[in-house]
């Protein structure tokens, strides 16, 4: 018996125990949904009332929401209706736990009065599966996004064995002209231009070690024969001996850098910036070029960059800077580099940059050695000067036969006239005429010989101030009165204003010597001839003119008269540089000037602008 | 039998230098010389016609006009000077003399007597 006992508990037992494994609870009910028996395993999350539930009706068991299924399940067992389990799936709603899910199941059984259900909650089952799905989604959906960045991305990208075959291509490499199965069946060194062949071998063997690419450069051929330079990022999968790699086309910009280089060697030209973060600073190498000892380390590049500035420029080009940055202004200086007598021109340009919170940031800016062109400049000024010069000594030529004549002629005076000063001894009032007439003719030899020193003096010497033009008149008229006089030239003065010209007086003058001497040669010996010098004030300009008795020019030159070495004079007594460098020299001054051929008279107008003017009144005529 | 009669030297003096003009006046106007001075050429020019002087000094450069063209002017016969203070000129007309400015003045002195004895000479041998 004990053994039978023991056989059938452990039966029960193990019954139990498989049921209570399968499912939360199962009860046997009769018809009537009367509990005839109840196995369970763990009802502390149920809803079983302690005690007993034999012969209990369900309804007082289990909640209201399962009732009803439950019921009709049973109601069409036993029409016969479904003759497997059934289940149904509800919602429930449990006190503290919150909404559960469970999940009922109705069986027959051999007795036709009696059913089995089984109630279990499938509140974590139902959240795994939901969950799950929620996963599924996520990872169809990540898949999907990641398909699409791979077609869609403008980088070339693919998968390749370390066998050195692709294995998957995006879209961004139709650019290189063919076809998926065309890359796919050759090995993709095939395609490397043969220089590169070798460095991209080089390359696949460090990722064969696990090594990543960062920015390798390779190019590869199109199917046009032409070549586009790809910048490879690429990391290996050992694993899966597979390389991920990303290829960007830096063709166009290479071409770029490179032409961009190029037109910075051409320039002298280097670009840099300096950061108040002295590690940012940056230069190009072509700054090295201009400044070959710059930069043997990059901490502070402001520093640097003034010890190599000529000694006698450093400190201005420090203030400079300073300035720039205070300003806001950008700086645009001219400074040596090197010391002593081994230096180099360059031109500095430099823009402060500033943070939205208005902190300064750095400098940014140029650096170009200008020494060709300074010296250039320098030789184009130093032509300029000798050509002024040289211009200079043709007027002085053509003044020179008068001058000559202009100075023996008061000599002559001098010392005749010293003879009868001895004869006039005894007579006072004739001694003292005489002595009068002995310092005038003095006064006009060294007049006369003043001017001529001024006038041959060369323009280098003469910085630019500002000088009184009636005095700029006067003086040249006295170099060409005599040349005037014996021409039969009148020469009248017009002044309705004075002022003070921004210029070299020198150069001024020799405008106005050139002016007038071409007057008196083309006056000499006709009746009544004069010229005029006229001085008067307009709304922008101060006008002098030189305007003679002449009956102006004649049409056919007027348009090539200040053409250099254009003459109308005999061979041998003009240069025909005169005007030209007449017009070069009031350029030079920021004036103009023209024929004003509108009246009956030659008329030259000298156009000075009023900004480099100093306006001091008008003159009674 | 000669007589001498004494006779001053006519002269002109044309200069557009009227400080030396009025020295020539002073200085040479005796009872040897007589002396004319012009600082205009045409009335140098008219006077050198009517008068016929013994002797004639011109300046170079005169206003509008040069020595030698005066020089064609005037009556061929009387005898020119010209003073110059060009450092070179050229010049075709025949003058007796080219003096140079500034001159000596006991050069133009010499020259005088030199022409007032070839005038009393020649007044002789008209005689």
């Amino acid at each position: 018996m004990p053994d039978r006992l023991e056989k059938l508990e452990e039966k029960i037992t193990s019954t139990e125990e498989v049921l209570s494994a399968v499912s939360d609870l199962t009860f046997l009910v009769d018809r009537d949904t009367r509990v005839v028996q109840l196995w369970y395993r763990d009802v502390s999350a149920l809803f079983i009332p302690p005690g007993e539930v034999r012969n209990r009706k369900l309804s007082e068991l289990v909640p209201a929401d399962l009732i009803e299924p439950l019921q009709r399940a049973i109601d069409e067992l036993d029409r016969g209706q479904l003759a497997e389990a059934f289940e149904y799936q509800d919602l429930f709603t449990a006190g503290d736990d919150g909404a559960r899910w469970f999940e009922c199941r109705a069986m027959p059984t051999p007795n036709p009065d009696q059913f089995v259900l089984v109630i279990s909650d499938v509140t974590e089952r139902r959240r795994l599966r939901s969950e799950s799905k929620a996963l599924r989604f996520k990872l169809d959906r990540a898949q999907e996004e990641l398909a699409t960045f791979f077609e869609t991305a403008p980088e070339l990208l693919c998968i390749a064995g370390t066998d050195g075959r692709f294995k998957k291509l995006n879209r961004a490499w139709e650019r290189l002209g063919y076809s998926d199965g065309e890359l796919l069946q050759r090995p993709f060194i095939d395609f490397v231009h043969p220089d590169d062949v070798e460095p991209t071998l080089r390359e696949i063997e460090a990722l064969r070690s696990g090594r990543t690419t960062i920015q390798f450069k390779n190019r590869y051929r199109t199917k046009d024969g032409s070549y586009r330079t790809l910048s490879w990022n690429t990391t290996p999968d050992l694993e899966s001996q597979l390389l991920y790699a990303a290829a960007r086309d830096v063709t166009e910009m290479e071409d770029m850098e490179q032409q961009l280089a190029e037109a910075k060697a051409l320039a002298k030209m280097g670009t840099w910036t300096f950061h108040q973060d002295f590690r940012r600073s940056k230069w190009c190498s072509q700054m090295r070029e201009i400044i070959p000892d710059l930069f043997g380390s990059r901490d502070n590049l402001n520093e640097r960059l003034l010890l190599n500035i000529h000694p006698h420029d450093r400190r201005e080009l420090k203030s400079g800077l300073e300035r720039s940055i205070r300003s806001g202004q950008p700086l645009n200086a001219t400074c040596r580099v090197g010391c002593g007598n081994e230096f180099s021109w360059i031109e500095l340009r430099a823009k402060a940059k500033w943070r939205s919170t208005g902190e300064f940031e750095g400098l940014v800016g140029t650096c170009q050695d200008v020494t060709e062109r300074l010296q250039a400049e320098q030789s184009l000024q130093e032509e300029r000067l000798k050509t002024l010069q040289v211009s200079k000594l043709a007027s002085l030529g053509e003044l020179s036969a008068g001058v000559a004549h202009e100075i023996n002629n008061p000599l002559s005076i001098i010392s005749a006239n010293l003879k009868l000063l001895e004869r006039y001894r005894e007579q006072p009032e004739r001694f003292q005429k005489k002595i009068e007439v002995l310092e005038k003719s003095c006064r006009r030899v060294s007049r006369i010989v003043r001017g001529l020193k001024r006038f041959s003096r060369s323009s280098a010497a003469d910085a630019r101030g500002f000088h009184r033009l009636s005095n700029i008149i006067a003086e040249s008229v006295a170099l060409v009165e005599s040349r005037a006089t014996r021409g039969g030239v009148e020469i009248r003065l017009n002044q309705e204003v004075d002022c003070k010209f921004f210029c070299n007086e020198i150069e001024i003058e020799q405008v106005l010597v050139n002016l007038m001497n071409n007057s008196i040669d083309a006056l000499r010996g006709q009746p009544g001839a004069w010229l005029e010098l006229c001085l008067t004030e307009q709304s922008e300009e101060v006008l002098l003119s030189v305007k003679d008795s002449g009956a102006g020019i004649s049409k056919e030159f007027v348009n090539r008269l200040f053409e250099p070495f254009f003459t109308t004079k005999e061979v041998g007594s003009g240069t025909g540089l005169g005007l030209s460098i007449c017009r070069g020299i009031l350029k030079s001054h920021h004036a103009s000037i023209r024929l004003n051929d509108s009246g009956p008279n030659t008329c030259f107008e000298i156009r000075l602008p009023k900004r480099l003017c100093e306006i001091e009144g008008t003159l009674e005529s | 039998m000669a007589i001498t009669t004494h006779q001053p030297l006519q002269v002109l003096f044309l200069d557009d230098e009227k400080e030396l003009c009025e020295f020539f006046q002073d200085y040479f106007e005796t009872s040897d010389f007589k002396i004319s001075t012009f600082s205009q050429v045409h009335e140098a020019v008219a006077f050198s016609k009517k008068r016929n002087p013994d002797l004639i000094f011109l300046d170079y450069r005169l206003p509008g006009v040069l020595g030698d063209q005066v020089a064609r002017e005037m009556p061929d016969h009387i005898p020119k000077i010209l003073l110059t203070g060009e450092i070179a000129i050229t010049t075709s007309y025949p003058f007796e003399q080219i003096i140079e400015k500034p001159f000596e003045v006991s050069d133009i002195e010499r020259l005088l007597r030199h022409y007032q004895s070839r005038l009393s000479k020649q007044k002789v041998r008209d005689a």
